[in-house]
Formats: structure tokens, sequence, C-alpha cells
């Protein structure tokens, strides 16, 4: 069984080697379970067919991937760069990306998990508060006096 | 490869299908007749009553209607509004792994953009818990936490990150270990002292690392600054933003902090050991040439000198309160001094060896603690006879009250007479450790002075090397053993069994600094972890000093100064 086939929340089905299938713990689950006989598709109810395009093509680019060793974990973490061809597959609008966190997070794939995560987090990264705000389109909602708190605050993350 | 199967155009919802279920929208927009703003309104209200497929398809059909201007403006629109705020449209914990590849300075910026953002990052424990496990700070932390304990709203001055920060920390130690209880009386007269430090290290990390490590952090983890000409024995701390060396080229230095640079240079003789008066305006030198001499900071006048000892002065303390000294010098000779005029009070002679001495203040439960030690030694004839250990693993080193040492002077039998203690003015009185090579602690009035001594209690081994704090001891062992005791009971607080011979174990709280050669391994002066191991590039390390207020541990390698700043974890 090296293909299985897997069909989008929106009836969409994709035909998808098993190996890179099965980087999602999720459908990996969901295959022994079932015992998959490889006829009829996976149903992923959650994930629409654009997001699940670009999960497959993620998991494509990285089904022979070393799985890192555990203890490298926390040194990963602290690691901002992000490879050329994951930084050109996260060249998403915001929507998308949020869908792919969330796909990735149904789906268990934890490297993908991880890099959308970090893209988000390298949005935000060095960045003033207002600076913030106009990236997620948010208005900040603090009154005068929390706001004068606020700017006390930013002596800690501003001080220099 | 990924194939758009033709089966997903069947289903259910098509747009042919769509178009029929909202007549009237399709009519509002293939319509001819001009329409009001008030059709309009009604139409958008329709719309936000149709599922998500029918709204998508009818979104479509208005695209393709539009014309080409209305589209560019509305493509910016779309752009903006199409921004989402991913606190509120992700799950918890798919936000709070967001956050968790942040930095700490980033995230107290992500924590000033809205309530709700402060709201979630301010109560993501786990996240801050993370922070704590990262953190050179856990000593300050706890510093925070046990003052927290004691004094309810010791942390309001704070920021709330901050607090945030010392909120995981304290609910981790819970988990961690729930027998852990605030640090007795002695601690809780410094804690008010230790929380400023703390709160000032706090801001001090942040402004020092961003000055520092700058853009290439990786390169600047330390700063050489300066230096002697001989090799550097003694550091000691200057207020808050000055420091002393005194090195065995006939100098004391004075550096500031700030700039890490030289303040001045004072003529001395070859210096063993410093210490600072409390107003900082005096330092006091111990020297090889067996005199201890009080020079002013300011002018490098010699305002006292006091001569006596017939060998080098290795180590002596200061107790400004009692106005007295006590020194120890190399050939086993101890004295007590009135600092004012001069005079010993009392000297104690022909002592083995001494590492330290330390000049300890005596509260009431220190004094039950003495007299109980003093039972045990009158009645030392019954004790058990306690053995050491011969296994391979070397014994942990116990302390045994009151051993009769045949290689002691008589003086230490002519002991048991403990009326001599004055029980009445214990509170002001003040008392002597000095510690001998041979691994025997031995207690003397030092307050009214006497050479009577109170209680001698041998550590099991004979020792290296002991450096003082407050009331604790680090005392270095053979089989590179290092324990912390707490004076004057003599109960083992910390162990360390360090995987390196030792030269040097310094207590520079929130730190114990343990060097081996050219290394020094930074371990939590509370805990015992290891939080770091730093080294120079060349040569011993003589001696190091950690500066809270401005978090940079200072390593003195011969005749050269460095600068560590402690602010990230150096592992």
């Amino acid at each position: 069984m090296s293909q299985i086939k897997l069909q989008s929340s929106d009836g969409r089905e994709f035909t998808v080697d098993a190996k890179a299938a099965k980087m999602s713990e999720t459908i990996k689950n969901m295959l022994e379970d079932l015992g998959g006989d490889g006829e009829n598709a996976i149903p992923v109810p959650n994930v629409t067919g654009a997001i699940l395009e670009k999960v497959i093509q993620y998991c494509l680019h990285h089904k022979d991937d070393v799985a890192k060793p555990e203890e490298d974990e926390t040194k990963a973490k602290k690691q901002e760069d992000i490879d050329s061809w994951d930084a050109d597959f996260c060249r998403v609008d915001q929507g998308t990306l949020f869908e792919m966190i969330l796909a990735a997070n149904y789906l268990d794939i934890k490297p993908m998990l991880d890099l959308t995560c970090k893209t988000v987090a390298n949005m935000i990264r060095g960045k003033t508060p207002d600076e913030i705000r106009k990236l997620f389109n948010i208005k900040s909602d603090f009154s005068p006096e929390e706001e004068e708190q606020v700017k006390k605050e930013n002596d800690w993350c501003e001080e220099k | 490869m990924v194939e758009p199967s033709a089966s997903g155009q069947s289903t259910p919802g098509t747009p042919a299908q769509a178009r029929s279920s909202i007549p009237l929208l399709g009519a509002a927009v293939i319509g001819q007749q001009p329409l009001g703003m008030d059709d309009a309104a009604r139409h958008i209200g329709q719309f936000a009553r149709l599922d998500a497929r029918q709204q998508l398809d009818y979104l479509r059909q208005l695209l393709a209607v539009c014309t080409p201007r209305t589209l560019f403006e509305l493509s910016n629109i779309v752009i903006v509004e199409s921004r989402l705020d991913f606190v509120s449209y992700l799950p918890y914990e798919l936000a709070e792994l967001v956050f968790a590849h942040l930095d700490l300075t980033s995230l107290a910026s992500a924590s000033l953009v809205c309530r709700s953002w402060r709201a979630f990052i301010l109560g993501a424990d786990r996240l801050w818990r993370s922070f704590c496990k990262d953190f050179a700070f856990t000593g300050y932390i706890q510093e925070l936490l046990k003052l927290e304990t004691q004094e309810t709203g010791a942390i309001d001055g704070l920021s709330q990150p901050a607090q945030a920060l010392v909120h995981a920390q304290a609910r981790m130690l819970e988990e961690v270990d729930k027998e852990q209880t605030a640090r007795d009386g002695i601690c809780r007269a410094a804690s008010r002292r230790a929380f400023i430090l703390a709160h000032r290290t706090w801001h001090g990390c942040f402004r020092k690392a961003q000055e520092w490590y700058g853009v290439d952090h990786a390169q600047k983890r330390f700063i050489r600054f300066g230096g002697h000409e001989l090799r550097i024995l003694s550091i000691e701390a200057l207020g808050q933003d000055r420091f002393v060396t005194g090195s065995q080229d006939r100098s004391v230095r004075v550096w500031d902090l700030n700039s890490l640079s030289m303040i001045s240079r004072i003529s001395s003789s070859t210096v063993s050991c410093l210490h600072t008066d409390p107003k900082n305006q005096h330092v006091y030198v111990a020297s090889f040439d067996a005199t201890i001499s009080s020079v002013s900071l300011e002018s490098g006048v010699v305002a006292a000198l006091y001569r006596g000892h017939t060998s080098a002065v290795i180590a002596f303390d200061l107790s400004p309160k009692h106005g007295l000294m006590a020194t120890a010098a190399h050939l086993g000779n101890v004295f007590f001094w009135n600092l004012k005029t001069g005079q010993t009070c009392a000297g104690i002679y022909r002592q083995p060896v001494l590492l330290g001495i330390r000049l300890l203040q005596l509260g009431s439960d220190a004094l039950t603690e003495l007299q109980l030690a003093r039972q045990q030694q009158q009645s030392r004839q019954t004790l058990p006879d306690t053995k050491l250990d011969e296994d391979n693993e070397p014994p942990l080193p116990f302390v045994q009250h009151g051993v009769d040492l045949g290689t002691t002077p008589a003086m230490l039998h002519r002991n048991n007479r403990p009326e001599h203690w004055p029980t009445t003015t214990v509170d002001s009185s003040c008392i002597c450790v000095t510690v001998a090579k041979d691994g025997v602690v031995r207690f003397w009035p030092a307050y009214p002075a006497s050479t009577e001594l109170i209680h001698a209690a041998y550590l099991g081994s004979p020792i290296g090397y002991v450096d003082f704090f407050e009331d604790e001891m680090a005392v270095r062992f053979p089989d590179n053993l290092v324990v912390v005791y707490r004076l004057p009971s003599l109960t083992p607080r910390l162990v360390i069994r360090h995987k390196h011979p030792i030269s040097i174990v310094r207590c520079c709280p929130p730190f114990l600094c343990v060097v081996s050669g050219a290394f020094v391994h930074v371990y939590d002066f509370q805990a015992g972890s290891i939080i770091a191991v730093l080294s120079v590039p060349h040569g011993l390390v003589t001696q190091v000093w950690f500066s809270q207020a401005h978090a940079v541990l200072i390593v003195a390698s011969n005749d050269q100064l460095f600068a560590f700043p402690l602010w990230t974890p150096l592992c």
C-alpha cells in the first residue's frame, strides 16, 4: 500500500504517498485502526481542500527527514531561522497560515505545527506593540489610565 | 501526487444550486433597477443568514460584476480585514504554542497589544514556566518568592510580566518540592535588601544584555577589561556599582561596574585578602607582610595599621557593630582587635593551619543550638564511637561534635567550663569561627573576647578551602566535594559532587561558584543545580565575585579581569 486516498471536508480527494501521509499521526492511527485497504478514501473532515493540499505538499517534501532526537527540542525551540523551502511554503496570507496551524494540529504533524507557529512568532518578534496591532488588525482597548500603565511597563522591554 | 479528484464537483451545493437557493440576492445583483441603501442593508442582513458555502458563491458572483477599480479598492480592504487576531481565532493551546517561540522581550511587547492578549500572556503559566527553566535567575525568583510569602505585596513593584514569571516559578516550586519552606530568621532580616537587589538586577539584566550582546551576542560572551600586574587574590564589593581587587602586585584597585574601568589605584603591601567597611570609605587589607591596614579609598592614606602577627595574614573578618576584627595568620595565630584603638583584645596561639575565619553575631536561636552542642560535648564520653565509612564511595562529611583530637593543642581541652560563656548578654555577643585545614571548626568568644574555646567540631576529613556568606559556609573537601553548612549549627544544607578538581569555592548568592582550573562552574546556591559553566581563554582562575546589582560575574584569571554577564544561561 504505497498510495492512499484522503478526502477533504469539501469533498476533494487526494492520492498521496503513504509514507508522506503517515507523517500525520492522526492519519497513521486511522490507517492502523481501519486496516486501510487503500480503496476507500480516508475522510479528513476538519480540513478544506486548499489547506489539505498545502499539508500534503509539506509532507511530501519532508517525508524523508530524519526525526530529531528529543533532547534537541529545547534548542530547536530557540532557533529562529527557518530553511528557505519552509519559509517559501509559509509565504501565504494570514488566514491560510492559521488554517495550516489548525490542520497541522488536527492531523498531528509536529514539525509542521512547529514551523507554522514559529512563522507567526517571527512575525511578532522584535516589533513594538503598535506594529503588532497593525499586523493583526487589532485595536488597542486599553483605557487612558491603563495606557499610561502600559507605557510605563514598556520600560521593561524597551529599556536601552 | 496531488490529484484534485473530479468527484468533488458533484457534491451538493454546487454554484448552480447555490444560485437558485438565493433568488432574492441574485435578483438584486442581476436586476436592472437601481437600488437604495436601504435595500443594500436588507441584503446584507440576508447575506449574514446564508451558510458559508452560499456566502462564498454569492461573493464570487458579486466579484464577477465588479469594475477593476472597485476590485482594486476591495483588495486593499480585504488585505487589512483578513488580518486575524490569532489569539482569539486559534484554540488556547495553539496560541500558546505561538508565544512559546518568542523571546522574553518580544513577549513583553506582545503583552501590551490589547487587553485580551495581555490577559492571555500573563495567564499562560506554561509559557512562563519554560522561561523559569531556562533562566539563570532561579535564585532571584526564589528570593522574590520568599518575600512574597513573608510580606504580601512585595512583588507589586515588579511589572506584570515579571510577576507572572515569579508566580509561575512559585507554582513550579510547590510541585517540585512541597517541603520547601521559607528560610530562617537571618535570611528574613536580609530579605528586604535581597528584594531590592533582585528588583534592580531584573532591570539591570535587560539593560546589560542589550548593551553587551547587541547584535552579535555569540561572540561577546565575556569582556576582558583590565587587571593588575600580578596575580589577583581578592575581589570584594564596594557598594552597588563598584568593586575592589587586591593583588600580589602591591596594589588595591577600585573598579566601576557600569563602565568596567578602573577608578583608582591604591598602593599597599602584597594583598592576601580584602574587606570593605560598611560605609565604603575604607578598605581593610590583609597582607603577606603580617599586617592589616585600613586604607582610605578617597585619599589612599593608611588610616590604621594593625601590627602584631608574625606571619602572613591569610584571612580576617570584621564586625563593625562590635568594633571588632578577627584575624588569622599563616602560623596559626588568631587575634581579636579593637578596630578603634588598634589594640588586640585577645590572642589565640598555635592553632593548626587555618583556612578561614568568621565573626558571627548570635541570636537566641543560635544560642540554644550552641548549648545543645555544648551538652553533647560535656557528655562526649557516652557518645557512640562513630567510625568513618571505608567504602569506595567517599563518605559524606559528617559533623562530629566535641571530638577529642590528639593533634590539637592543649587549649582545646580546657573548654569544659561552659559557665564562662556570658549567657546574659548573648544577644549582643559575637563569636568567632575558625576553620582549620585539618577539618576542625572551632568557636571562640569574640565579644567579649576570650581565649576560652566554646566548642569544637570535626568535619570528618581535612579540607581544602572555605568561603563564608552570612550564616553559611561552603567547604571544599577532597574528592571534589563541596558542602554548604549552616553556622553555627554546622548542619549540612547542600552537597555538591563536582566532577573536576576544585581550586576555589565562592559563595556569591544566588550562585555558588566552583572553580576548576580555567573553568568556573556556577551552581544555584539554594538548589545546588548547575546553571552555567564559564571559561577564561587562558590561565587559571584565581578569584571570582558576582555583582547582584549588575548581574555580572567578575572572574580574575591570574592578573586579568573578565566580566561575564549572567543574563542568559551560558552552558
